[in-house]
């Protein structure tokens, strides 16, 4: 059998939820949080929800940046960018994302220089080969994207490139979780801990959430037999009466995580005393900035920052969906105004947002549901 | 020794999918001459430049796999996961992202990934 075939292999999935059946207590609730953007949408495309018994209800995490960034943010960098003589340049998916005037790709389209990009360093090149303009880098994400801002800041300084900055709206992951735990509306069982944000961090920042918290916490992969492996260790640790953390995608991620990019990360950023999080609200020390030293490639510092502090349109329920309180089918606004076509709110821009994942993958199941109970 | 990688008419579009959260799987075709950190890898037939100063164990060589997030390359991956975690991202963004490799359309379970084919026969 080929090892990537294990992960799908019918009879090891009966078998794994075979055992999730047998480790649920049926007398029990059981809420797990899947903090990363990328295990919604697997648990979404592959199903995974409907194999579980009805007594263990996921729930979706912050962990998707696009999804998380408040607007203010998105207007901020859009501000600078409407200035004489600067590119704006983001990755792909943060262009369709609602800022109050219209996303990125709309401000394209009344004639702002907007750029996709697929890396930083890719932004720098940019603005090599553009010496009468000033590119901006629109940068977000978790310790995943971060490293890579890092080390493109540290070649603008090396080769002393100063028609570039950085927007940064790096985040951490950590806080959230925190952030979550403190929430009086939430009641987490356990967490399935993010797969590619652990391969820089390790598992070493997870022990609180198991020894102050006492809820267990599983780095799992992306494949389904991952997911649902994850839940049975999960559930196990429940039963036991334990909460430690572990790591079920040992193949990818160290316990410490990559010590190259955490010092990258040091050299480069500090923490934030605050940040704003879409649905979160603000968040202590849960946000990256520039250090002093990278300060001329500092675009808060460089350019006037409008900062004003922009409340999500009233009908989305952005935070509610985040935070897992609501369903995406349960927003007044899901499939009806807000869309992937036409995002209201940001959950439904990025693919990995719980809006959009749901919309691709449950909504046709649930209209498959009434047509089948009209008819009957 | 400059080594050829076969293009796919069509490709995977870089800019467009999910960046800020997934993570892809490369496999190095070959080294700058300027420095050995950038690399140039390929994506099922789509190639791009990576840092790979940031990987933890020995320097990653021509034909290893690396797991890279906007640009820069966090550790090394088997061929095995390698594929594993491409198929993952084939069903991510049906619309968008993978559109196109492999050929004409995006993994799953009746187009499962093939590894890219190198001209030359050690990568």
């Amino acid at each position: 059998m080929k090892y990537v075939d294990e992960f799908r292999n019918p009879h090891l999935i009966a078998k794994t939820v075979e055992e999730i059946r047998r480790l649920a207590d049926p007398g029990r609730r059981y809420r797990l949080m899947e903090v990363c953007g990328g295990h919604t949408h697997a648990i979404y495309r592959f199903g995974l929800k409907d194999l579980l018994p009805a007594n263990i209800e996921l729930i979706h995490g912050p962990g998707c940046p696009v999804c998380v960034l408040p607007m203010g943010r998105i207007d901020d960098g859009l501000a600078i960018a409407s200035q004489p003589d600067v590119i704006f340049a983001a990755f792909g998916d943060m262009m369709r994302v609602p800022g109050t005037h219209g996303s990125p790709f709309e401000h394209k389209a009344r004639g702002m220089d907007v750029r996709i990009v697929y890396s930083p360093s890719d932004a720098l090149k940019l603005a090599k080969s553009s010496p009468g303009k000033h590119v901006l880098f629109f940068a977000i994400g978790f310790e995943t994207t971060a490293p890579s801002t890092a080390l493109t800041l540290l070649r603008a300084k090396t080769e002393g490139i100063r028609n570039f900055s950085v927007f940064c709206n790096h985040v951490t992951i950590i806080p959230a979780i925190r952030a979550i735990l403190d929430s009086p509306d939430m009641r987490i069982d356990g967490f399935i801990g993010p797969g590619h944000v652990s391969t820089v961090i390790g598992c070493r920042p997870y022990e609180w959430i198991a020894h102050k918290e006492c809820k267990p916490i599983v780095v799992s992969g992306f494949e389904p037999l991952d997911l649902l492996q994850s839940i049975v260790m999960i559930l196990s640790q429940l039963q036991r009466g334990e909460a430690k953390v572990e790591n079920q995608y040992k193949r990818v991620v160290s316990w410490e995580g990559n010590r190259a990019a955490l010092n990258v990360l040091a050299d480069v950023f500090q923490l934030r005393s605050y940040f704003e999080w879409r649905g979160l609200g603000f968040i202590s020390q849960s946000a990256l900035c520039i250090r002093e030293s990278f300060a001329a490639w500092d675009a808060e510092l460089r350019f006037q920052i409008p900062g004003i502090r922009v409340t999500d349109p009233k009908a989305a329920q952005c935070g509610e969906v985040l935070k897992g309180v609501l369903k995406p089918a349960q927003c007044k606004l899901f499939g009806r105004e807000c869309t992937p076509e036409n995002p209201v709110g940001s959950l439904m821009v990025s693919s990995e947002g719980s809006c959009a994942a749901y919309y691709q993958y449950e909504r046709r199941k649930d209209a498959g549901l009434t047509k089948i109970r009209a008819s009957a | 020794m400059k080594i050829q990688p076969k293009l796919k008419e069509q490709s995977w579009n870089f800019s467009e999918g999910c960046q800020t959260c997934q993570a892809i799987p490369g496999k190095i075709v070959s080294f700058s001459l300027e420095s050995a950190d950038c690399a140039l890898i390929d994506v099922v037939g789509t190639q791009c430049e990576i840092d790979v100063r940031l990987i933890n164990d020995e320097h990653p060589a021509c034909g290893d796999w690396v797991l890279v997030h906007a640009g820069v390359a966090l550790c090394k991956l088997t061929e095995d996961e390698a594929f594993s975690q491409l198929r993952v991202l084939g069903t991510l963004d049906p619309n968008e992202g993978f559109k196109g490799i492999c050929g004409s359309g995006r993994f799953g379970e009746d187009n499962p990934p093939r590894p890219p084919k190198w001209e030359s026969g050690d990568a």
